[in-house]
């Protein structure tokens, strides 16, 4: 069996170096990765309970899951990075007291938080957060995902922008770049309710926007009138009257007929 | 030391007194774990599940007052009568968790025993003979006993040892009058394992006997292990399974108030984590409504600590006399200066509390909520602003809150208004934050909202008073003799006897 924990060894070697080069052949490391789990299902100490002899095919799976995250993120496949970040998990949690601690954990953990951050997960990212140990929540990787989670939740867009800009690792970047456009739409929406008006300049600067094309564009997108250099929401509260939209109608309904229910089996 | 002679007269007599009313004590106890162990029996052999449940009510009294010497005694007591079996050998190991079994018979045991004796010929007389061997349910509860006694004497080791093979032991039965007492052995075990820090060894063992209490029906099984599972995955952070388990699995609806509040505190602290509030509260909420009212002290303040934070971060502040109810004040006091800075929206006073009082939030597994608090407190600051100024500067909100960059607080500002925090309009250029003038409240859908949650709490509380009544036998069954009876039974046995012959015959045919 050794054999082929050599042999593995080996071709994650080159997807290793691959992933170092500066552009890195994806297809080609892709389909290696494939081979390496293919061989991975053969490898006896994964399919049984856990002991000390296995100490080296576990090993062995652990890097080739973390080599698989990282090429997603090249691949920017989110969905990818998901299954196998969800597979190496394992690794970290329940075998932690037989593996020695991988040194690529904090930043494939920090990495995780940031994906459940850009996809407004943000109920996962606290479960995801409680699992964490003291030492790990000060990693560097880590704590710049919990601080964007604490601007975001506040409401301190600016200081959010600029401190995604200061990513501690390159594949950060990915991320970041999905945050900053789920921030941008967050911070239209606070105009929308929170403005009556704003100049084009003040918009541009606030949505960090570097081009007024570019601008223009998004405010045509989000259907804003623009008028002398300014824009004008228009107040939907104001305009509408207070009076029940349907599907506050509908719940009134459903909980009457819910009352009525209730009383004819007491009575 | 001519003064010292009556003094130590005194003294003797104290002791005296101390050890009359150290063996009237004994006395009572140990008739009140005889009288249960008969309660046990009848109940076995009535298959009156109630009664077990009584036996289990007196359970915390006996608990107190236990000791080596009583169990000694007792677990002899029902050796000495009866065959010996698999059982009585089960019990036999007992003994070795107990080192008083050797040098017990000083005066005081030994009057005891003679004793006991007597009692047991009357004990005989009241429950038959047919009681002849042991029965499982003895058995187990003797266990429970001396794992009880283990745990409270801090022997963690043995308690592991004694409550392993109990729970072994139990494996092999499938009696519904053991349900309740192995939901008592599993919760034992897991605790013997919680105190050695070794619980994550057991979680595959806990979810195999769930998946056996619900195949067995064992609604006592049910409830309890599923708390032990939350418990369990909950010690380690893993709130992901645990909503797992939640969302897969349903709590039994015949439970005790116990086991229930116990779940609704678990499901509460899940469901904090996620960030569901309002769900958390509520889950709260009905496990301080559930608890023992006059005991359960601990698990009390530690729902309420949770139900506190967890009312703070839905924007409400708590009552003051959440924090003085009786026994929790002290425990409760750093929560009541969090909920103080939240209310007064004061961030600088508030991250003084945090620094000053971060390692007890640690060590009451509350730390990540308070860490999520600051922006409550932001909001509330906030709110008090607006609600005192129809218009201020950006530049002052910026001072009043503690922030870092007018940008940003201008950007708070605009989040507040649009999560509906607070009601207001800004002003770019001009730089100013102009509040609206209230609503007219009775307009809304709020006040239907509210009645809503009050009429859903009066149903909710009706429909569990419901289903919670216990309904006599119907009289038909009160007028059946002890001849019908028995002519009964022995037709429905008849009939099983024909049916398992036929089984047979399509067994041959076959």
């Amino acid at each position: 069996m050794s054999q082929l924990v050599n042999q593995g060894k080996e071709t994650l070697a080159t997807i290793e170096k691959e992933l170092n080069r500066s552009k890195p052949d994806l297809p080609q490391a892709w389909k290696l990765l494939n081979d390496l789990k293919i061989l991975l299902t053969k490898l006896p100490g994964l399919q049984n309970k856990a002991d000390s002899s296995s100490k080296e095919e576990f090993l062995l799976a652990r890097s080739t899951f973390e080599a698989a995250c990282f090429l997603s993120i090249l691949e920017t496949d989110m969905e990818s990075f998901e299954r196998h970040f969800m597979q190496l998990k394992p690794f970290y949690l329940d075998f932690s007291n037989l593996l020695s601690p991988s040194s690529k954990e904090s930043l494939l953990v920090g990495l995780n938080l940031m994906r459940l951050l850009s996809q407004n997960r943000i109920a996962e990212f606290h479960s995801e957060l409680e699992l964490l140990q003291k030492s790990m929540k000060e990693d560097p990787y880590v704590s710049f995902a919990i601080r964007l989670e604490q601007c975001l939740t506040e409401g301190s867009y600016a200081k959010l922008l600029s401190l995604s800009k200061s990513s501690p690792n390159e594949y950060f970047h990915y991320f970041t770049q999905v945050l900053s456009n789920t921030v941008q739409s967050d911070i239209a929406d606070c105009l929308e309710t929170a403005y009556k008006y704003l100049s084009f300049e003040d918009a541009m600067e606030m949505l960090s926007i570097g081009s007024v094309d570019e601008f223009i564009k998004f405010a045509q997108d989000r259907g804003w009138s623009l008028e002398k250099q300014q824009i004008v929401f228009h107040k939907t509260g104001e305009t509408e009257n207070p009076s029940l939209n349907t599907d506050q109608i509908l719940s009134l309904i459903e909980q009457n007929i819910a009352y009525a229910k209730e009383l004819e089996r007491i009575v | 030391m001519a003064t010292a002679v009556p003094m130590d007269q005194n003294n003797l007599n104290g002791t005296l007194a101390d050890a009359t009313k150290d063996t009237m004590e004994l006395d009572t106890t140990l008739t009140g774990l005889r009288k249960n162990l008969a309660l046990l029996e009848v109940a076995v052999l009535t298959k009156e599940l109630r009664l077990i449940s009584r036996v289990f009510r007196q359970f915390t009294r006996i608990r107190k007052h236990l000791s080596e010497q009583l169990l000694v005694l007792v677990i002899k007591e029902q050796l000495q009568n009866r065959s010996s079996s698999a059982a009585a050998m089960m019990i036999h190991q007992l003994l070795k968790f107990l080192p008083e079994s050797i040098s017990h018979i000083d005066e005081n045991g030994h009057a005891m025993e003679v004793d006991a004796r007597m009692d047991e010929k009357q004990h005989k007389k009241s429950t038959g003979e047919s009681a002849d061997s042991l029965l499982p349910e003895v058995v187990a509860f003797l266990y429970l006993l001396v794992s009880v006694r283990l745990l409270d004497q801090g022997k963690k080791e043995e308690a592991l040892e004694c409550t392993t093979n109990l729970v072994t032991y139990l494996k092999g039965f499938n009696r519904r009058t053991l349900d309740e007492i192995s939901a008592r052995a599993y919760y034992f075990w897991s605790l013997a394992h919680e105190r050695l820090g070794k619980l994550r060894n057991i979680r595959e063992a806990l979810l195999a006997a769930h998946a056996t209490a619900v195949l067995r029906h064992d609604y006592a099984g049910q409830a309890m292990l599923l708390n032990l599972l939350l418990r369990n995955y909950i010690q380690y952070g893993l709130y992901d399974q645990a909503d797992k388990l939640v969302s897969r699995t349903k709590f039994p609806a015949t439970r005790s108030n116990n086991q229930l509040a116990r779940y609704f505190y678990y499901l509460g602290r899940i469901r904090c984590i996620q960030l569901d509030y309002t769900d958390a509260m509520r889950c709260l909420l009905q496990a301080l409504r559930k608890a023992p009212q006059n005991i359960a002290l601990g698990f009390r303040i530690q729902a309420q600590k949770f139900a506190v934070l967890v009312q703070l971060l839905t924007g409400e502040v708590p009552e003051r006399k959440t924090f003085l109810q009786p026994g929790m004040a002290k425990a409760l006091a750093p929560y009541l200066q969090l909920a103080r800075g939240v209310k007064n929206g004061d961030l600088s006073y508030f991250q003084q509390v945090v620094e000053q009082f971060y390692s007890v939030f640690e060590r009451d597994g509350t730390a990540s909520l308070v860490t999520r608090l600051r922006q409550n407190v932001i909001k509330a600051g906030l709110k008090r602003l607006t609600v005192a100024y129809s218009r201020i500067s950006i530049e002052d909100v910026r001072k009043a809150l503690n922030l870092e960059t007018a940008r940003d607080a201008e950007f708070i500002v605009a989040k507040a208004i649009r999560d509906g925090v607070i009601d207001a309009i800004i002003y770019h250029k001009e730089g100013y934050v102009e509040s609206r003038e209230s609503t007219y409240l009775y307009t809304t859908m709020e006040p239907q909202h509210s009645f809503h949650e009050r009429i859903r709490f009066c149903l909710d509380i009706h429909n569990e008073t419901v289903r919670a009544m216990r309904f006599p036998e119907s009289d038909k069954k009160d007028l059946e003799t002890l001849e019908e009876r028995r002519e009964r039974l022995k037709e429905e046995q008849e009939l099983a006897h024909t049916l398992v012959e036929e089984d047979e015959e399509d067994d041959d045919i076959l």
